[in-house]
């Protein structure tokens, strides 16, 4: 057996995922609508799943995921392909999702601030545990007692944690997502586990 | 003490729920996702093109934005330097003028 062979096979898938990206980014560019479609359609799970660990509801993560491909549409001739298109993708997704979860904050600030004045406002709630029909049975109360502790997280480490362990992204794909050093992120990731553990013991006693 | 000197398997226990909860069953985007995404991107570019040239431009429009209160100030600047006029009395001579039909030309020899 040629001992070469596995590396040259490895490298070669490598250098075709690459020039396919490429060529991708290319059509892309020149405003290719089926390019465009098999973007939406290979990202807008990893899209959606990243924008609903961070934002409250199904239907925020919706708005954030098609606001997301919006920007790209509209901007992918000014994208040089210094990143990978995923992590652009995530980059938008956390920023926009980010965005969007500060928005609701200050309004739901604002909502009660009126109240005060004597505003019949829309009543103000905690946003509730995430819960769908499919989700609610397979989901083990383990899972749900950590997807509240993570909700509870600081911006980055919820981020840094839910693009490692949920969307299993390396710690060097993470930094490039989040413009930030492989060591921050480390740092980010060694407190998100510290905060969780604090939190979940109590529970788990 | 740190409860992990204790228990060796502690980190890898937590590691191992993390990991399952990264592998949690989700939801997924409602049908139709792309159908929609059309449909928005059609509205954007539908909603800038009524506007009239020099207001799809945020520089025009902020300049024509900017044109409107130099006016509003500048009239609001020109109706208070102008003087008021003398139908009514405005000091204390002129109220004793006009109460007694007296001339003002008169009243400051006197």
């Amino acid at each position: 057996m040629n001992p070469f062979g596995a590396y040259y096979i490895k490298n070669t898938t490598r250098v075709n995922e690459t020039v396919d990206e490429t060529t991708r980014l290319d059509q892309l560019r020149q405003g290719h609508e089926p390019a465009f479609r098999w973007l939406v359609d290979t990202y807008q799970k990893r899209v959606f799943r990243t924008a609903l660990a961070i934002v409250s509801s199904p239907e925020e993560a919706e708005d954030v995921a098609q606001e997301v491909f919006v920007e790209v549409f509209r901007t992918v001739g000014n994208f040089r392909g210094e990143a990978s298109l995923a992590t652009w993708l995530y980059r938008l997704t956390t920023s926009r999702a980010l965005k969007k979860e500060r928005d609701r904050k200050r309004k739901k600030r604002f909502a009660f601030m009126t109240t005060l004045f004597g505003d019949d406002g829309e009543a103000s709630h905690d946003p509730p545990d995430f819960q769908t029909p499919e989700t609610t049975l397979e989901a083990s109360e383990q899972t749900r007692q950590i997807s509240q502790a993570v909700q509870g997280l600081a911006e980055s480490q919820k981020i840094a944690f839910t693009l490692h362990y949920q969307e299993e992204l390396s710690y060097q794909e993470i930094a490039a997502v989040m413009e930030t050093s492989v060591s921050a992120v480390e740092s980010l990731l060694f407190r998100a586990r510290q905060t969780l553990r604090k939190k979940l013991i109590p529970l788990r006693s | 003490m740190n409860q992990s000197t204790n228990e060796p398997n502690e980190p890898d226990r937590w590691e191992t729920d993390f990991r399952q909860w990264g592998q949690r069953p989700q939801p997924e985007p409602r049908p139709f996702f792309y159908t929609r995404l059309q449909a928005r991107l059609n509205e954007s570019v539908e909603s800038a093109t009524w506007l009239p040239w020099w207001l799809r431009r945020p520089a025009y429009a902020y300049s024509a934005l900017c044109m409107l209160v130099l006016l509003n100030v500048s009239v609001a600047t020109t109706i208070a330097n102008t003087p008021a006029a003398d139908d009514e009395p405005t000091t204390v001579a002129s109220a004793f003028q006009s109460d007694y039909s007296v001339d003002s030309t008169i009243t400051p020899y006197e």
